[in-house]
């Protein structure tokens, strides 16, 4: 790829989604797009650019989704996974072992997330007749159908995951890993919008990363609130290091957790389920209003 | 600072690891042989982790590895088969990096590693 070739499409990703590259991505920007040659039937990434200089919408759509909601990893910042281990130990050590515990991952996109939670619960050797539910959701069709598939490329099951887990939890299929089965079937992956409630209730932890600082300030309100109506009593809400909950009093920081919040009010009805999902077009990883990080 | 020792005998290979370790902050040593990458460890206490070639080094690193329990050997290797992979975990390897991979992987598996 050119240079030429790489500012066109980092201009372009940065248009329509907020996007940021930086040219040390050019790497994962020509592993990402390979897919998109052989399923448009294109030749070279000059044929591809040339087509985006047409103006083909769909192929562009399809360049946008494949670099920018994949943005995810396995096991990504360690200190979450050991947060919802203590959350969970404790849990357990006062919950009645008859109630299933249930963990959400809200934009889950491929499903790195929630197979980084299943592989956790594996991995804490918990009584047998300890029952959990991992849900998985992302407002992508296509990246659902891809999380169910449990596939992951070279490239993603090296990214975060311990060699050891790569070989006790999936297995080679050709050029890919898969997911085990008996794993891929203890995640329920769904297609939903955060703007709608949640479609199942009681979680005891839910994790929504790096979701809301694309939204507008009402849409993460509206979020919130559908997990706070989702929430049981005490749960435990994972968001971004960077992200805010915009002083909500039904949330308590935990200390020295960073983004980790418990649910200390009871559910309250939505006022507002109208609210539009919009994108805010700027950088990623920046919040839309400033967090403090604790001391 | 962390040192980290290339142990590869493919020289692009090892110029192209070499800039991507320095870029991470690492202080970094390139040796081309198991012989010469042996008496540097011995001379040279400081040396956090050795990435090595699993193919060309399989039979002779078992010995390496047990020499220096302290050093984390991370392999980078051609062979993917889980085989193949599971008998560098039970030669002792801290992790393994399958080719290609890129900058990111390599963070990655130097974290997971303990040396980030």
């Amino acid at each position: 790829m050119t240079p030429n070739d790489f500012k066109f499409i980092a201009e372009l990703l940065k248009e329509q989604s907020g996007f940021s590259l930086t040219p040390n991505q050019i790497y994962l920007l020509e592993s990402r797009l390979g897919p998109i040659l052989r399923q448009n039937n294109l030749i070279s990434l000059e044929d591809l650019i040339n087509s985006l200089r047409l103006n083909d919408v769909e192929l562009r759509d399809s360049v946008i989704e494949a670099v920018s909601i994949n943005n995810t990893r396995f096991f990504r910042n360690k200190y979450v996974f050991s947060a919802i281990e203590s959350f969970l130990k404790e849990l357990l050590a006062e919950k009645p072992l008859t109630k299933k515990i249930k963990i959400l991952s809200a934009g889950c996109a491929s499903g790195q997330e929630p197979v980084s939670i299943a592989i956790l619960l594996q991995e804490m050797n918990l009584p047998a007749d300890v029952k959990m539910d991992v849900y998985a959701l992302d407002m992508s069709k296509q990246i659902i159908a891809r999380a169910k598939k449990g596939t992951y490329t070279h490239y993603e099951v090296q990214k975060g995951l311990a060699i050891r887990f790569l070989l006790k939890y999936f297995t080679p299929d050709e050029e890919t890993w898969k997911l085990k089965p008996e794993l891929l079937k203890t995640i329920h992956y769904q297609v939903h919008n955060m703007m709608k409630p949640l479609f199942e209730k009681n979680f005891d932890v839910v994790l929504c990363r790096n979701m809301l600082s694309y939204m507008t300030e009402t849409a993460q309100k509206t979020a919130i609130t559908h997990i706070e109506n989702s929430l049981e009593p005490g749960g435990l809400l994972i968001i971004g290091a960077s992200e805010t909950l915009h002083d909500n009093p039904n949330f308590e920081k935990i200390p020295s957790q960073l983004g980790c919040y418990r649910f200390i009010g009871t559910p309250t009805a939505i006022k507002d389920q109208n609210t539009a999902w919009t994108l805010i077009k700027k950088p990623l990883f920046k919040p839309a209003v400033p967090n403090r990080r604790p001391s | 600072m962390k040192t980290v020792l290339v142990l590869l005998d493919s020289k692009p290979m090892m110029f192209i690891l070499q800039k991507m370790l320095e870029d991470l902050g690492f202080s970094v040593f390139v040796r081309s042989n198991l012989t010469d990458a042996q008496d540097l460890l011995n001379q040279d206490d400081k040396i956090d982790a050795v990435l090595l070639d699993k193919t060309i080094h399989a039979e002779p690193t078992a010995s390496l590895i047990q020499a220096f329990p302290h050093v984390k050997f991370i392999y980078v290797s051609n062979q993917t088969a889980p085989s193949d992979i599971q008998t560098a975990l039970d030669l002792g390897a801290a992790e393994y990096i399958m080719k290609p991979f890129d900058h990111d992987i390599l963070q990655s598996k130097l974290s997971l590693a303990g040396l980030l």
